[in-house]
């Protein structure tokens, strides 16, 4: 439920549009630190590459001790908060990602090629709430939460499920954690490193973006919660 | 260079020589169980337990039976727990041996739960996965695996894979004959490095079924996911790197300026 | 045994009959397997259990326990009505053609001459038949309806197929089964072997048992061939020596009587008139008898005090000396003081509850053993307050084989030198250095004493060092013996002299360590015709001999009856015996002199004897366990007339009534005897830590008994607490139209050690065999419930 104090979605002020709620950058941020613990203490357990990660950790037992632990908050509390604490903007995140259109479809190569390489795009489709790009992330993000939290469950215990299901868990677990890397690494290399992108963590960290920054790159979304013209 | 541990299970007369002859040579502890109203006192593998000898009572023609065979790692030519372990801690020697390196293993339990024979066994204290090595300190120095060494009726035979191989089929030949439905397991399930003759079902041995390979989930971990995986990963690698570099070495050209939308 | 171990490669076939080998002798099955490999032999298995042996066998024959003599006597019949004997054999090497006294009878399970006060044989009537020279009478036609085959053939008679199945309760198929098989071996070219243990021996008939293996293996031509003999497997690992060496209460070293206090044996010379037979190789036991006092005292033996005769204990001729005896003696409150060594009778002695409590009236209790076993800790047993026990108890720490050096002699007789590979731990001593050490002390106690009944206690020679552990090459070459006058080592018994020149310590080891040295320690892998006598591999008694009766693998012209089967024959250029064993024979004697046919040169008849006489009789005759299910169908007596009932406290005598199941006691391959040595190590603890009632399913089914669920065995001496552990093995049999259960108990556990469990012998009987007492361990009745 959102609180009285919380200005609510699409309020512009000082030349700032509201975007995200305080529920939705909590989540955010809890995920970012679970997420990163986890990718690190799995990549210290299990690519030999990365071994020496376990060294930062106090040694590899205890980084499989941490890995287990953060699991749970992983698992359970951005998904608390946003279901809890999200309310409707929340909900509106959720269709949005759910929802593609055939534009959503043409943004992705368009981009690619043009913007993410740094040039411009003349036509590039009009964004709702968030870009196909960032429908994808969210759409990762969600599944491989599920797919990521039920397959280490099943190998934390594999004593109480059916073999079959325990050896699937592996493979499940593997490609999860490896496809959303990829996308933890386009997503930190356009929100940290990306020219154009940088606007957009002002936004996940405190709720604020720049008018402009919405109005070009959502213009769809400004429009329609501002009820102002892009 | 690569041996056979060939186990002739109709030779076998559950002494337990074997059972007490591995825990000598590696070390391990006694580790009693509750009674279980059978001779065969140790149910399966366990981290103090290499090999256990199961003891089975079947009824045949009406003719009540006993069947010895004596279960341990299967030392498989492709292995599913070297296939699994993060750590590259299973190894397999010249002679064919698959041993874990302890100094290497996490206990992390991959090879526990993806070994299709349920060989290996987790160590939660040490963290340490346990199992049969072959005796690999003794066939890298010209000696016989101790169970092999103990076994007085000979059931137990260790020697060059071709040798062992023949034996087999010679002794299955003379077995068929009181034993109809006798087969040799270990070929085509483990790739020959331990060989059993066989006068039942492999299930009366706690044996998966014959034809039993790595499972299909392990092949598609290791053959496939893992691949397109780190293809992806580096996949992406590049294309940020090339992204990174047009978009700060390569500067972009001023894009023009619009009258109309958002773009600046 | 006869053979030995590695001979078992040449049978064809193997009847394992009241042994469990692959359990208890594991070592037998890397030869029966060779066999059955090389040769294709068959091995049978009569058992009331299906074991592990029964696993490894072509035929498993169930047979309710104490029955042997109704199974083999219903193969003798099948052998003789089928013409399956060694013909040849049966003539020449047996006395199947000698002829027996007229007056000789057998009726109603009795033979003539019994006197039931007395409840012992006159053995008048079972003589001989003698010529006026002395010479014995035969019939070489085997016709004469006085001879042995003839009294044999009809003595059995009665043992017909279905007689015997009914007695035994083994189904007749299988019971054929056995027979064809087995008989078979009576061709030339065939041989079968024997092997048998406590199951045969631990029975108030155990000696009836083996007489009766016997009398089948000499039918069927199978003594002193390759793959055949009468093969004891021996039920510790060096209980053949210490039978060797005299432990046996009735013995001297080499198997020489002791002395009864009688006239009979009053001086040395009437010991040598009652004690040395008339022919056969024993008629130079005065020789073995002289030269074993010179090596007990020395030069303090002479021939003018009787070479120390006197100074032997002899025995009482109104006291018995055997376990059982004892320890009613002990419970009488007649024997004070008890020395236990490597015994531990709390879990292995028969009605060891009644042992147990014999124990306390003890003044004085010394216990020599690795483990305070269940023996030394009697004080101290559950449900007895060590307040009410006066005894004093002395441990004496012994070490194991491997922490001392010595020789241990196998079932084949072959003595095999043990070199110690660790020093004992802590104060642990050698069973050699303790007696040694006792010795002395002893003697020093008695030092300076002119009282003549001391004299056996100060006249002992006992020249081994002056250590404080004695010198064992010493004692081995004093076992072998030497020649006085010249100080050499002697090569063989038949050197020995009964003038006081000679020492020997034990004349059947004669020729373990002569002048080239200790024989025990040869290592050397020839083998000659590949027969596997390794005849240079350490030294078997008599004379390195490998199989004993060996004249027999040879026919009456000295060659071998197949080339198979060839050990030793008979070189007419050479005017020897030669071959692959040393000849048990005259290696001069040539087959056409006479006494060329004498194959059993011990025997004063020089042959094998189907027919001879022991304390119940000269044939095997079936009787019942002393607690039995069911009557004697064969006749009217059910228990062997001639056993020593001991009618005391703390024996009753079960009846079928009250206890319906037939009991028997036996060893599993994971534990040892009375289970110290096993049961305090954690690994053979782990693979049978707990005691267990084995019974079949069918009764575990009447009894609502679950696999697993404790249960308590009971029996007219007592109760135990132990777990089910209910099997498809063990099936009814049916005994004379009714069915019968049997329960099946190992007998290894006892209250100390980490392997714990109740004590299968608090319900075994003081009971035993006719001729040697061994306790009925194997046959006898219990009841048992289900406990919640």
């Amino acid at each position: 439920m959102a609180r009285a104090k919380e200005p609510q979605i699409g309020t512009v002020k000082d030349g700032k549009v509201y975007r995200f709620t305080k529920a939705q950058v909590a989540a955010h941020w809890i995920h970012t630190v679970t997420f990163l613990l986890l990718l690190l203490t799995g990549l210290a357990i299990y690519v030999p590459a990365t071994s020496w990660i376990g060294y930062l950790f106090g040694g590899i037992q205890i980084a499989r001790i941490i890995h287990r632990v953060v699991a749970l908050p992983y698992a359970l509390f951005a998904l608390l908060i946003l279901l809890v604490g999200g309310g409707k903007p929340t909900k509106e995140w959720l269709k949005v990602t759910f929802t593609w259109k055939g534009e959503d479809i043409a943004f992705m190569p368009k981009y690619i090629v043009t913007e993410f390489m740094g040039r411009h795009a003349d036509d590039l489709p009009e964004a709702d709430f968030i870009n196909a790009g960032e429908k994808v992330n969210s759409l990762l993000t969600i599944i491989t939460l599920f797919t990521l939290s039920v397959s280490g469950l099943i190998m934390w215990f594999p004593n109480i499920f059916p073999s079959w299901l325990v050896l699937i868990a592996y493979p499940v677990h593997d490609l999860s954690w490896m496809f959303m890397t990829c996308m933890l690494m386009v997503h930190m290399f356009l929100s940290l490193i990306h020219p154009k992108m940088r606007a957009a963590l002002k936004g996940i960290t405190t709720g604020w973006v720049d008018e402009e920054f919405a109005k070009s790159h959502y213009p769809k979304w400004y429009r329609r919660v501002t009820g102002k013209d892009a | 260079m690569a041996k056979t541990m060939f186990i002739d299970t109709t030779k076998c007369m559950a002494c337990r020589g074997c059972e007490v002859a591995c825990k000598n040579w590696n070390d391990l502890e006694a580790d009693i169980q509750p009674f279980n109203g059978s001779y065969q006192t140790k149910e399966d593998f366990a981290t103090q337990t290499y090999t256990v000898v199961k003891m089975t009572e079947v009824v045949n023609n009406g003719r009540v039976d006993w069947i010895f065979g004596k279960r341990q790692c299967m030392h498989c030519t492709e292995a599913a727990c070297i296939m699994v372990c993060p750590k590259n801690a299973i190894k397999r020697s010249p002679q064919g041996a698959v041993w874990i390196d302890h100094d290497l293993c996490i206990g992390c339990g991959y090879c526990v739960q993806n070994c299709p024979f349920g060989v290996p066994k987790l160590d939660t204290v040490n963290h340490k996965s346990t199992k049969c090595n072959l005796c690999v300190s003794r066939i890298e120095n010209g000696l016989t695996p101790m169970c092999a060494k103990t076994c007085p009726p000979g059931a137990i035979m260790f020697g060059e894979r071709q040798d062992m191989e023949v034996a087999a089929h010679k002794r299955l030949a003379v077995v068929k004959r009181t034993h109809p439905n006798a087969t040799i397991y270990g070929n085509e399930e483990a790739g020959g490095t331990v060989l059993y003759i066989l006068t039942e079902d492999p299930s009366v041995y706690g044996l998966p079924p014959h034809g039993t390979q790595v499972p299909w989930q392990v092949k598609f971990w290791q053959n496939f996911a893992r691949p397109i995986g780190n293809i992806a990963l580096g996949g992406t690698l590049v294309l940020l790197l090339v992204a990174a570099w047009f978009n700060y070495v390569q500067k972009p050209k001023e894009p023009p300026v619009h009258v109309e939308g958002g773009v600046k | 045994m006869t053979n030995h171990y590695i001979d078992f490669k040449n049978t064809d076939c193997a009847l394992i009959i009241g042994s469990n080998a692959a359990e208890n002798h594991p070592m037998s099955f890397k030869w029966l397997t060779e066999a059955r490999e090389k040769r294709g032999a068959k091995i049978i298995h009569v058992d009331p259990r299906y074991t592990r042996t029964s696993v490894l066998s072509d035929i498993y024959a169930p047979m309710r326990s104490g029955t042997d003599i109704a199974f083999i006597g219903g193969l003798i019949k099948y052998a003789i009505d089928n013409k399956l004997y060694q013909y040849d054999y049966l003539v020449n090497y047996t006395n199947a053609s000698f002829l027996v006294h007229p007056e000789y009878g057998f009726s109603d399970g009795m033979f003539t001459g019994y006197d039931p006060k007395t409840r012992k044989y006159d053995r008048t009537t079972w003589a001989y038949q003698t010529d006026e020279n002395g010479n014995y009478k035969r019939d070489m036609t085997l016709q004469d309806p006085n001879c042995v085959f003839q009294i044999m053939k009809r003595h059995y008679d009665r043992y017909d197929v279905d007689t015997v199945c009914k007695i035994t309760g083994t189904p007749k198929d299988l019971y054929l089964k056995v027979a064809e098989a087995y008989c078979a071996t009576g061709a030339p070219d065939k041989t079968g072997t024997i092997l048998y243990a406590m199951g045969t021996t631990q029975h108030t008939v155990g000696t009836q048992n083996v007489r009766s293996y016997a009398i089948l293996q000499l039918l069927l031509g199978n003594t002193g061939l390759p793959g055949g003999g009468v093969n004891a497997l021996r039920g510790e690992s060096n209980v053949q020596g210490s039978t060797d060496m005299g432990l046996l209460q009735h013995l001297y070293p080499g198997y020489l009587n002791s002395a009864v206090a009688t006239p009979a044996y009053a001086t040395l010379a009437d010991y040598h008139r009652t004690e040395t037979p008339k022919s056969g190789y024993w008629v130079n036991k005065p020789k073995f008898m002289v030269s074993m006092l010179k090596a007990f005292y020395g030069p303090n033996a002479t021939p003018e005090n009787e070479f120390g005769y006197q100074w032997l204990p002899k025995r009482d001729p109104n006291r018995n000396y055997e376990h059982i005896a004892l320890f009613e003696a002990m419970y009488e409150g007649v024997i004070k003081g008890l020395f236990l060594w490597g015994q531990n009778p709390v879990v292995g002695g028969p009605n060891s509850g009644k042992e147990a409590k014999a124990m306390e009236n003890l003044d004085w209790l010394v216990v020599v053993d690795l483990w305070e076993h269940e023996s030394a800790a009697f004080w101290k047993r559950p449900g007895v307050n060590p307040a009410n026990i006066k005894t004093e108890v002395f441990f004496l720490p012994a070490c194991g084989s491997f922490e001392k050096e010595g020789s241990i002699s196998n079932s084949g007789r072959w003595a095999q030198w043990r070199w110690q590979a660790i020093a004992p731990k802590g104060d642990s001593r050698a069973d050699l250095e303790i007696i040694h050490q006792l010795r002395n002390k002893i003697v020093e106690k008695y030092k300076g004493s002119t009282d003549p009944k001391d004299e056996p206690v100060l006249k002992m020679w006992w020249d081994y060092g002056t250590g404080s552990h004695p010198d064992i090459d010493k004692v081995a070459k004093e076992i072998n013996g030497y020649d006085l006058t010249t100080g050499k080592q002697l090569s063989s018994f038949g050197l020995l002299k009964d003038d006081g020149t000679t020492v020997c310590g034990v004349w059947i080891y004669c020729g373990q360590y002569t002048e080239e040295g200790n024989m025990l320690k040869r290592r050397n892998t020839v083998d000659p015709g590949g027969v596997g006598n390794y005849l240079q591999w350490s030294f078997a008694w008599p004379l390195n001999r490998r199989i004993i009766y060996n004249r027999c693998s040879a026919d009456p012209y000295g060659q071998p009856w197949a080339e198979d089967k060839a050990n030793i024959w008979w070189d007419e250029a050479q005017g020897s015996w030669v071959g692959y064993d040393v000849p048990d024979f005259g290696v001069t004697t040539s087959p056409f002199s006479a006494g060329g046919q004498n194959a059993y040169i011990m025997r004063p008849e020089g042959v094998g004897c189907l027919y001879s006489a022991c304390n119940e009789g000269p044939l095997p005759e079936h009787y019942e366990p002393w607690e039995t299910p069911t009557g004697n169908i064969l006749s009217s007596v059910n228990l062997n007339p001639v056993v020593k009932l001991w009618d005391t406290p703390m024996n009753d005598k079960g009846d079928v009534s009250r206890f319906p199941y037939v009991c028997t006691t036996y060893r599993v391959s994971e534990h040892w005897q009375a289970g110290a040595m096993t049961r305090n190590l954690p690994w053979l603890a782990e693979v049978m830590p707990y005691m267990f009632a084995e019974i079949g399913e069918d009764l575990a089914a009447e009894l609502g008994i679950e696999n697993g669920q404790k249960v308590v065995v009971s029996s007219a001496r007592g109760e135990i607490e132990c777990y089910a552990l209910v099997t498809k093995r063990m099936q009814a049999m049916v005994v004379n139209g009714k069915k019968v259960h049997h329960v099946g108990l190992p007998w290894h556990y006892g209250f100390q050690g980490i392997a714990t469990g109740a004590t299968a012998n608090n319900l075994t009987p003081h009971i035993g065999d006719g001729n040697t007492m061994i306790p009925e361990y194997k046959a006898f009745l219990v009841n048992i419930r289900g406990v919640k």
